[in-house]
C-alpha cells in the first residue's frame, strides 16, 4: 500500500514497487485452475520442450494478474476501468517479478476524476516481462 | 474448414459470475484485498473475465464446437501478445450473470525480427449484463510464429 492515493495522487507519481514470486509450480497450476486455462505449455515439460523450449514456463496473464492486483491493492478493486497489458518476455518458475507503476495522467472523464498508470514487470534478470497501462477512478 | 478472418464470431454464452472463482482467481493473482474477501459480492479482478471465456465460453484456443474450430490455424503453439479490459463504470460482481459473444476482429501477417513470418489474430468480447447493458469489454491478441521464441534462447 501506498501513502500517497486518491486525490492527492499527481504525475509522475510512483508507489513503492512491489515483488511477487519466486513462482512456483503451485503458482502456476493454481493459476490455471482459477483461470480454466490449463495449456499443458505451462506445466507439462515434455510438452513444453516438443516446442523448443527449455521447459514448462509461467503464463503471461499470471503475470498480468500481478500487475493488476498491484494496481488494484493500491488504488481499489472497484476503480479500475482499463487493464492493457503487452507480453514481452517469457516468464519461468521460479522468477521473482517486481512491479513498478508511474502515474502518467490526472484527467477528468465519465463524471469521474481518473488517473492513467504505466505499469511494468521485470523479472530478476531486469528483463522486462511485461508493460501495461491501467485507468482508474480517483475515490474522494 | 474455413478461412481465418475478421467477423468469424462464436455463439453467445451466458457467464455466471461464481464468488467462488472471484476469491479463487483474486487469490491465485496474490490478492488479499478486502473487496475480494471481505464480502460476498466482490467486483472481479481487471483479468477474471478471462476465466468466463474459459469455462463458459470459446477462444481460439479453446473452441469447443464454435466456428472458431473450424477456422483454418494450428493451435498447438498460439502466444499471447496482448490482453485489454475495460470496464465503462465499475466492473461487474460475484452473483450476477452476464451474456457475452466473441468475435474475431483483426487478422493481420508481418514480418517477424527473426526472420519468418507472425501471425497476429484480434478477438473481441463485449460482456452485458441481463438488461443488456456494455459491462466489460475484452481484446485478446494472440500471435503465432513460425519458430517458438525459446529457440533462439
Amino acid at each position: 500500500m501506498s501513502a500517497q492515493a486518491g486525490y492527492a495522487l499527481s504525475e509522475g507519481f510512483q508507489p513503492e514497487p512491489r515483488q511477487f514470486g519466486p513462482i512456483t509450480r503451485t503458482d502456476i497450476v493454481r493459476y490455471q485452475g482459477a483461470s480454466g486455462d490449463f495449456h499443458p505449455a505451462h506445466h507439462d515439460d515434455e510438452y513444453a520442450r516438443r516446442y523448443g523450449y527449455p521447459g514448462a514456463f509461467s503464463l503471461g496473464m499470471l503475470c498480468a494478474g500481478y500487475m493488476a492486483t498491484f494496481a488494484t491493492d493500491w488504488l481499489g478493486p472497484k476503480n479500475v476501468r482499463r487493464f492493457r497489458v503487452r507480453f514481452l518476455d517469457v516468464t519461468w518458475p521460479g522468477d521473482v517479478l517486481t512491479c513498478s507503476a508511474r502515474v502518467v495522467r490526472k484527467y477528468c472523464e465519465s463524471d469521474e476524476d481518473r488517473v492513467d498508470l504505466e505499469i511494468e514487470c521485470h523479472r530478476q534478470t531486469n528483463a522486462l516481462a511485461a508493460r501495461a497501462v491501467a485507468t482508474f477512478r480517483l475515490e474522494k | 474448414m474455413i478461412e481465418l478472418e475478421p467477423g468469424i464470431s462464436a455463439p453467445p454464452f451466458v457467464f455466471p459470475i461464481e464468488l467462488g472463482k472471484v476469491k479463487e482467481f483474486a487469490t491465485a493473482t496474490g490478492s488479499s484485498h478486502p473487496d475480494y474477501f471481505a464480502t460476498d459480492t466482490p467486483v472481479v479482478p481487471p483479468t477474471f473475465l478471462i476465466s468466463g471465456l474459459m469455462f463458459w465460453g470459446y477462444t481460439l484456443d479453446y473452441p469447443r464446437d464454435s466456428a472458431f474450430a473450424r477456422v483454418d490455424l494450428d493451435r498447438s503453439m498460439l502466444l499471447h501478445a496482448e490482453e485489454e479490459f475495460e470496464f465503462p463504470g465499475e466492473p461487474p460482481i460475484a452473483g450476477q450473470k452476464l451474456t457475452a459473444q466473441s468475435r474475431i476482429s483483426e487478422v493481420t501477417r508481418k514480418q517477424g525480427r527473426r526472420g519468418g513470418d507472425l501471425l497476429f489474430v484480434v478477438t473481441e468480447t463485449e460482456f452485458r449484463d441481463l438488461s443488456g447493458r456494455l459491462v466489460a469489454r475484452n481484446r485478446n491478441t494472440v500471435v503465432k510464429t513460425e519458430k517458438p521464441a525459446g529457440d533462439s534462447q
